[in-house]
């Protein structure tokens, strides 16, 4: 089993815990650590510095804090696969239009939408894109 | 795809009692750069034999450098170097493969060397150093006076260099310990007989490190099948039926009746000359296929079938 260290922002807390037992239960070693708002690379490095070899990450931020944690693991030699992102319940999603590209923000993964850029209307899907972080939304015909 | 270039042995040079160095070099054409970690196949009287390049990959004056063990008379690949060849001959050289690179995401690289199995790493280091990239280098060997390398490990290599000369016990102990507490950022790289690499690959399990940061580089195929049986082939394209001998491979039998299967390693590493499997039970001993392609691939040059087997050649 894999060393896991969970990063959260205090506002995730509870679903970083929630994750954290989920990850226990299955016999991995567990760290979890609070985020400082506003984050700070250089400690967010420091974190990150002699992690085990085989640590897998695992978030539970918003999407600029993402951004520079993944860019601070990229820098202490994790690959991009072993960074996971942990599901959020916000309530609103960002949805990638398949068809103009265009993203839509803050809308929900159970209602379907129309494309505010080609007004397409769209199916959200579970497939999440990190590069993009956004879910994609399939068109209704 | 590698293609044959005909060199000019340039040099010969002692570099223990038991391997010599050979340097191979052209006056009529630019030799192919190669990567740290690549080898070269030579094409001889017995067959191809694989070496690994120990020069700089960055500082290489069209000229390709070898280390070859003595392990066997000449009438082995390793004899035929040390006996036959002297300099000043011609030989035929396929260009530069690697099936061993160095990672280029690694913060820090971690190589594992026994005997002979130092070569890769002597031009990956000297790579590593001319870039500036972080590494460390541990070589374990019978003694000092059997140590390839060990004088120009000394001096190029000095701080980022243990060497391991100890009793077989204490030695393993120790390379054991070395290999643990590992961070992040490290990919950690194994060359040597398969007794050395089994045990650290077996250590490299039992700390949990995952597989996609453990790379080898092996002499011999990854399964070794100790009593060979004899089996049948069907092609189901050509509709040719065939006999494999108990002292022949797959590859061979192919050859000799006329299937140009292409291939490249010969042990199981590279994929070059890989079919598709119709009908039969196989005996995999690549390191190449996943567990999925096993079910419907096979590696001709190592991998046997059992009783009787359809191909789709």
């Amino acid at each position: 089993m894999r060393h896991i260290l969970i990063l959260t922002e205090v506002r995730f807390k509870k679903d970083g815990l929630k994750e954290k037992e989920l990850r226990k239960e299955s016999g991995s070693s567990v760290e979890l650590k609070l985020l400082d708002s506003p984050v700070d690379r250089k400690k967010i490095e420091q974190m990150l510095k002699d992690k085990p070899l085989g640590t897998m990450l695992i978030l539970y931020t918003g999407g600029a804090t993402r951004k520079l944690i993944r860019h601070a693991a990229n820098s202490a030699g994790f690959s991009h696969e072993d960074v996971r992102i942990g599901k959020i319940y916000t309530g609103t999603y960002r949805i990638f239009c398949s068809q103009c590209h265009r993203i839509n923000g803050k809308a929900s993964l159970e209602k379907s939408i129309i494309c505010i850029s080609c007004g397409q209307h769209l199916e959200p899907s579970d497939h999440y894109s990190s590069f993009h972080d956004a879910y994609l939304g399939y068109p209704i015909l | 795809m590698a293609y044959a270039l005909q060199l000019t042995v340039k040099k010969i040079e002692n570099e223990t009692d038991t391997i010599k160095r050979f340097t191979f070099t052209s006056d009529e054409i630019p030799l192919p750069s190669f990567g740290a970690g690549a080898h070269v196949t030579l094409h001889l009287p017995m067959g191809r034999r694989q070496y690994s390049l120990v020069n700089n990959p960055l500082e290489m004056k069209n000229e390709y450098v070898i280390a070859v063990k003595k392990i066997s008379d000449h009438n082995g690949g390793s004899g035929y170097l040390h006996e036959c060849i002297g300099q000043g001959d011609n030989i035929s050289v396929s260009s530069p493969d690697n099936f061993f690179p160095l990672r280029t995401e690694a913060k820090h690289h971690v190589f594992f060397a026994a005997g002979i199995g130092i070569t890769p790493f002597v031009s990956m280091m000297a790579y590593l150093k001319t870039i500036g990239r972080s590494f460390e280098l541990h070589y374990a060997a019978s003694g000092e006076r059997e140590c390839a390398f060990h004088g120009h490990i000394q001096t190029h290599f000095p701080s980022k260099s243990t060497f391991y000369f100890m009793k077989r016990e204490e030695k393993i102990a120790k390379l054991k310990k070395a290999l643990q507490n590992r961070t992040m950022g490290t990919h950690i790289y194994l060359c040597g007989p398969p007794a050395f690499m089994d045990i650290l690959l077996e250590h490299s399990h039992e700390l949990r490190y995952p597989e996609k940061f453990i790379h080898e580089e092996r002499f011999q195929p990854e399964v070794r099948i100790e009593n060979p049986q004899p089996f049948f082939v069907n092609l189901v394209k050509t509709k040719k039926t065939f006999m494999v001998s108990s002292g022949q491979t797959l590859l061979n039998a192919l050859h000799e009746i006329g299937i140009d299967v292409p291939y490249t390693c010969r042990m199981g590493v590279c994929g070059t000359c890989e079919v598709g499997i119709e009908e039969g039970d196989v005996l995999h001993c690549d390191s190449f296929l996943t567990e999925e392609e096993k079910v419907g691939k096979m590696l001709t040059c190592v991998s046997r079938g059992i009783g009787h087997i359809k191909l789709r050649l």
